[in-house]
């Protein structure tokens, strides 16, 4: 597989999943990350584990702008210094003891993180967008930027005289794992953002954003649109066709995803 | 990797005696090897299952003991086993994936009551652990932290209310442990709470517990149902502790004076060689 080292920007997680005061769990390859958000709204994205004895961070919990790991209560500012360790308040805490902490960013409705050391600026996407879905994929994300990049994905989207059009995904690369695809003839959406995070060498959690088009009245429908199409994305790439054919629903009506070779796209 | 011999040398509880009934087996294994224990006409034998060679065996403090040293130390004592009055009640192996080191170290923590027992041994208003002793035996084949003290909205199943109660605990074994604690209903003796760790592998732990205790009051479910509660709310934290085996090195996580017993369980580990479920600040080559 390849290295999941976060030595570029990596998508983590949906900012709307993680809402101000909790804290979850996410793995890219061998990193162990945990992402909290305080009251402040400030994403961090940290090592997840306390120095004390190793308990995952993410199991912890938020007060205010701070976490707390729930084993012995040892808390940590947003920088990630301990600042409080109940079974001795008497006892300033030792300035050594600091969670190791990730570069963050926020952009199009994507938490990224990168290694702390990182030198390059987050993926910047311009214009509203609008967290999705995460989807989680059994193969390796090299596997699913293969799929993308085959241009296999064909996305209907209905235009503004309401006649389905079928496009197929030639996505833009906007680095690692990152498939940016412009609909310029959709009156629901102009642009889908898919990207992978690599969970482990047999697994990818695709993090998909939409840049609607229209009133915000018409983004639920977007939305829908589009989860439905990543189900079928998924499995596409899992190579469980059989299962497009259990919705049930005449092809022609859904907003199929298809392979160019056999698809009528 | 190789088996030390500080590990090697100690008797491992595989099972209660109930496990083994008359005319009936129980497959399990130790330190990475497949064992064998049955019963024929009273008589309890255990074997390995590669070669089917023959294990040391023993039963007390209700359950099956083996080894698979030929000349291992002898079995620790627990006189209060002798005492008449007090209930035994097993709790049955719960399987752990962690090193038996991590449970023990887990078992000997007060700072952790307020937390993860929140409402039960502790809260989280009174977290303080004050100071306590701990110190090993003479021989230095045991260690003994004394003098603890801790508030507990609910010490044990008999307890009605608050109180603050008083501990020893007692590593007589590298993956056992006891704790002696305040009995709520007599002033002159402890009520005793045990684990014999069944290492399977060097991170996977069956958990053999019991509870030995003056109680008029409670069934024997009650006070199973007590014990199953708090350790099951230890298990989701060995289960997520990074990394699954206790890091012996120095330095590679940061203790306070509250963890003083951890400490000297360290210590002792590292002093009598102990590299099982362990990382050892050198690995044997």
């Amino acid at each position: 597989m390849e290295e999941a080292s976060l030595s570029s920007w990596t998508a983590v997680g949906l900012s709307a999943a993680v809402s101000p005061g909790t804290a979850c769990r996410a793995l890219v390859g061998d990193h162990d990350l945990v992402i909290w958000r305080g009251r402040d709204r400030q994403v961090r994205v940290w090592e997840n584990r306390c120095p004390h004895r190793g308990m995952r961070l993410s199991y912890g919990f938020v007060r205010g702008d701070r976490l707390t790991c729930c084993y012995h209560g040892w808390t940590y500012d947003g920088e990630g210094a301990c600042t409080l360790i109940p079974a001795r308040p008497d006892l300033a805490p030792p300035k050594a003891v600091r969670i190791g902490q990730y570069a963050r960013a926020e952009h199009a409705g994507i938490i990224w993180a990168a290694s702390g050391s990182i030198g390059m600026e987050a993926p910047s996407f311009p214009g509203d967008w609008i967290g999705c879905r995460s989807i989680a994929i059994d193969r390796p994300r090299e596997e699913v930027d293969s799929h993308f990049a085959s241009g296999r994905f064909i996305l209907s989207h209905p235009d503004q005289h309401g006649e389905i059009n079928r496009i197929a995904c030639a996505p833009s690369l906007n680095g690692d794992g990152v498939h940016r695809i412009e609909l310029h003839d959709s009156h629901l959406f102009e642009a889908v953002l898919c990207a992978g995070q690599p969970v482990s060498g047999t697994q990818t959690m695709l993090h998909v954003s939409v840049r609607p088009r229209g009133a915000a009245g018409k983004h639920g429908e977007a939305l829908r649109h589009v989860s439905d199409w990543l189900k079928e994305v998924r499995t596409l790439v899992e190579n469980r066709r059989a299962g497009i054919r259990t919705l049930g629903v005449p092809r022609a009506r859904l907003p199929h995803i298809l392979e160019r070779d056999h698809g009528p796209g | 990797m190789a088996l030390d011999e500080f590990t090697r040398s100690h008797w491992y509880a595989i099972g209660r005696l109930e496990d083994v009934p008359d005319g009936g087996s129980r497959s399990t294994r130790l330190l990475g090897h497949d064992v064998v224990a049955e019963r024929r006409a009273e008589a309890l034998s255990i074997r390995l299952k590669a070669d089917g060679a023959p294990l040391k065996a023993q039963e007390r403090y209700g359950h099956v003991w083996t080894t698979l040293h030929d000349d291992p130390r002898p079995l620790y004592d627990i006189p209060e086993f002798e005492e008449k009055g007090r209930r035994l009640v097993t709790a049955g192996c719960v399987s752990v994936r962690c090193s038996g080191l991590r449970a023990v170290e887990n078992f000997l923590d007060l700072a952790h009551f307020p937390f993860v027992h929140a409402g039960i041994l502790g809260v989280e208003e009174q977290a303080t652990v004050e100071q306590y002793e701990v110190e090993p035996d003479r021989n230095e084949d045991e260690l003994w932290a004394t003098s603890c003290k801790f508030y507990q909205p609910r010490a044990a199943a008999t307890a009605e209310s608050g109180q603050v109660t008083h501990y020893k605990y007692r590593v007589p074994h590298p993956f056992s442990t006891i704790l002696y604690k305040t009995c709520p209903i007599r002033d002159d003796a402890w009520d005793l709470i045990g684990l014999f760790i069944q290492p399977v592998e060097e991170d996977l732990s069956d958990v053999h517990s019991f509870v030995l205790v003056f109680d008029e009051d409670n069934s024997d479910t009650d006070l199973l149902h007590f014990q199953q509660t708090i350790f099951l709310q230890d298990r989701f934290i060995l289960e997520n502790q990074v990394p699954r085996l206790l890091p012996l090195v120095p330095g590679s996580e940061t203790p306070t004076r509250a963890d003083a017993s951890s400490i000297a369980y360290r210590r002792w580990l590292r002093k009598k060689g102990l590299t099982y479920g362990a990382l050892p600040a050198i690995r044997a080559a």
